[in-house]
């Protein structure tokens, strides 16, 4: 049940009608939170997740378009249920990227990566392997050679031929910059041949790759730059197959080609101890984040929370489920742990329970998944939604979408009104009092009633989609029965 | 807003026929400011009372922390029915309540005869407890099969050891 912000009751005189005492109420509703959801997505980072990573990237744009659908500002951001090592734990996903060559042959070539939570990734600065004139800087994480040695100049060119590992390197790099989408990467031929990059893959730690096309020819000491966009500047090779990740975060309605960067944020990799500790790991993320100078922000105070947890393993955090559902609704103070819509947990997991006297809940042919009762019973205690991971992920991130996007329609009264003093009213806000519309009953809203614990009635509006926009204030004034007093009204609502 | 609302009040203002601001009620003639309409919006473990303020202690337990009840006005956890879900690591659930499930899991050991009989020191630094027969182990542990030193295949309760330190 989902009720909405009573921000508080006034009280008019007292007056004897019908032979008993009334009062006058105005329940006054705010819906001026933002229609918002930040939405944490728990991927699990083991190895048999990898295809499943994959086959969400692909599912952006059906999520976010659900998301859109219902008019909500949103923000998704990923973690891991890693708590075992750095840089996993208590971390927002988006820190690390890396450039890796590899050889038609598929020999890894060179590689270097990133991570701004150790060394600052700067826009526009470009980070220098082998600085050519002074030969001075280094990026703080690469293959262990040293590609600064030598002369390329010296000795005949045997070439052209393939390059071995060492013998095509990364040289400079600017993953960020003011342009989206417009880092660059510069490959140096060091050896003394030139070099046939014929098939030479040039790729990330996610899922993008671009490919050197035959006849593609590196002269001894000669670099090669690419870039993604033409309009980028210049470059030998534009390709917009690579995305260098840009350090975000979260992505959201204004991220520049948010389903790239989503598609960075998703591939998580496979680096998982194999202990999950998803519900841990996504709680510590979210109330004490180990960055928090870049983690922290992902909140809003006035965006609903969403955490959605992906895997085909189960939750081994330490504490109680019910520990970590109280503990995601007290992100969001007392409405969060008094409102069930204001933080909302759902799990794509293995969620049924094997039948076959073996621990696998189901299979697909990305694989299978353990049954995780834990996973499970976070859905259910929390009246969230769960999905089998075997499922469609297409349509499980169109329902996460929907589910997470869901508009506030229904509203507790704080007394029993008398229905023929109802008047039922919109406002822009409680500050200018201006009217925006008046609903009208059986066609705006219904109400209904709910047996409390003690046998009395609470009395419940429920509106229509679009009634109360996003900002408005709904304000209900009627005169109040006794507490005592009964309604023949419905007991389900009924979508006007 | 709510500050705004409540900046509207008027306490010791009579009630008249026009009756009270917004955020306010007419109590005995005159306008009184209230903090809480309904207990939804009160503290966990706090009710709204009769005179309009947040009162401690619960009525039902929808004013507790879900998983819990209200108790003679106290939030109670409810009684356990499931180790892994309804327990904190290393405990088991009995008879309702969730008790430690103490030595030998997660104990530092360098050699198996440290762990207990048909145990194993896993990686050296950990008992891991047999859990073949049952393949039931406490909350946050899983039963795990590992081939160990002695390359026999155990089935042993395996956990984050490591990080209960």
């Amino acid at each position: 049940m989902r009720i909405g912000t009573l921000v508080f009751v006034a009280m008019g005189c007292r007056g004897p009608e019908y032979g008993v005492t009334r009062q006058t109420r105005v329940d006054v509703f705010e819906q001026d939170r933002l229609a918002a959801i930040d939405l944490l997505l728990v991927i699990d980072n083991s190895q048999s997740m990898r295809d499943e990573q994959e086959n969400l990237a692909d599912t952006f744009d059906t999520l976010i378009s659900s998301l859109e659908a219902g008019n909500t500002e949103w923000r998704v951001a990923v973690t891991t249920p890693e708590t075992s090592f750095e840089p996993w734990r208590a971390s927002l996903e988006g820190a690390m990227d890396e450039v890796v060559v590899e050889g038609a042959d598929g020999a890894r070539l060179d590689a270097v990566a990133w991570d701004d939570r150790t060394w600052a990734v700067d826009v526009d600065v470009a980070f220098a392997r082998c600085d050519l004139d002074t030969w001075s800087v280094e990026p703080a994480s690469r293959d262990d050679r040293n590609p600064c040695a030598g002369d390329p100049a010296a000795g005949a060119d045997a070439g052209p031929r393939a390059p071995g590992p060492g013998e095509l390197l990364v040289n400079e790099f600017v993953p960020r910059t003011t342009d989206p989408g417009c880092g660059w990467v510069e490959l140096w031929n060091p050896t003394a041949d030139t070099l046939d990059l014929t098939g030479v893959l040039l790729r990330d730690d996610g899922r993008d790759a671009i490919v050197l096309a035959s006849g593609t020819t590196l002269a001894p000491g000669d670099t090669l730059v690419w870039t993604a966009f033409a309009d980028c500047g210049a470059a030998d090779l534009v390709d917009p197959g690579l995305h260098l990740a840009t350090g975000a975060r979260w992505v959201g309605p204004d991220t520049d080609d948010a389903a790239r960067e989503f598609s960075e944020l998703v591939t998580v990799g496979q680096g998982s101890f194999g202990l999950e500790m998803g519900f841990e790991n996504a709680l510590a993320t979210l109330a004490a984040p180990a960055h928090p100078e870049t983690d922290a922000a992902f909140l809003r105070e006035d965006a609903d929370l969403a955490v959605v947890f992906f895997s085909d393993e189960d939750d081994l955090s330490p504490d109680s489920v019910f520990d970590y559902v109280n503990g995601f609704r007290a992100l969001k103070g007392t409405a969060g742990q008094r409102e069930d819509g204001r933080v909302r947990l759902a799990v794509v997991a293995g969620i049924d329970a094997p039948t076959d006297g073996t621990t696998t809940s189901c299979s697909s042919p990305l694989g299978e998944a353990v049954y995780a009762p834990r996973y499970a019973a976070l859905a259910e205690r929390s009246g969230g939604e769960a999905w089998s991971i075997c499922g469609d992920l297409g349509g499980i991130a169109e329902s996460v979408g929907l589910t997470v996007s869901e508009q506030r329609h229904e509203f507790q009264l704080s007394g029993i009104p008398a229905l023929d003093t109802l008047d039922v009213g919109v406002f822009a806000s409680v500050e200018s009092e201006e009217r925006l519309s008046t609903p009208v009953e059986g066609t705006d809203w219904v109400m209904y009633v709910q047996e409390d614990d003690d046998g009395s009635q609470e009395v419940w509006m429920r509106f229509a989609d679009d009634v109360l926009p996003p900002g408005s204030v709904l304000i209900v004034s009627y005169e109040s029965l006794p507490d005592t007093a009964t309604l023949d009204l419905p007991t389900t609502a009924v979508t006007p | 807003m709510i500050a705004l609302f409540l900046a509207w009040a008027c306490g010791g203002k009579t009630c008249g026929s026009e009756g009270c601001p917004l955020g306010t009620s007419c109590e005995d003639g005159e306008c009184v400011s209230r903090s809480c309409a309904t207990s939804t919006q009160c503290p966990l473990g706090y009710h709204c009372g009769g005179d309009g303020t947040c009162v401690a202690g619960c009525q039902q337990a929808d004013d507790c922390a879900l998983g819990s009840r209200c108790v003679a006005s106290e939030c109670r956890e409810a009684e356990c029915e499931v180790t892994a879900l309804d327990c904190r690591w290393r405990e088991w659930c009995e008879g309702g309540t969730c008790r430690d499930a103490g030595a030998p899991f997660c104990e530092p050991c360098t050699a198996d005869a440290q762990c207990g009989e048909g145990n194993v020191c896993w990686a050296g630094e950990w008992c891991g407890v047999d859990c073949e027969a049952t393949g039931s182990c406490p909350a946050g542990f899983a039963c795990t099969e590992l081939t160990h030193t002695d390359e026999q295949v155990h089935h042993v309760c395996l956990a984050a050891c490591w990080l209960s330190q």
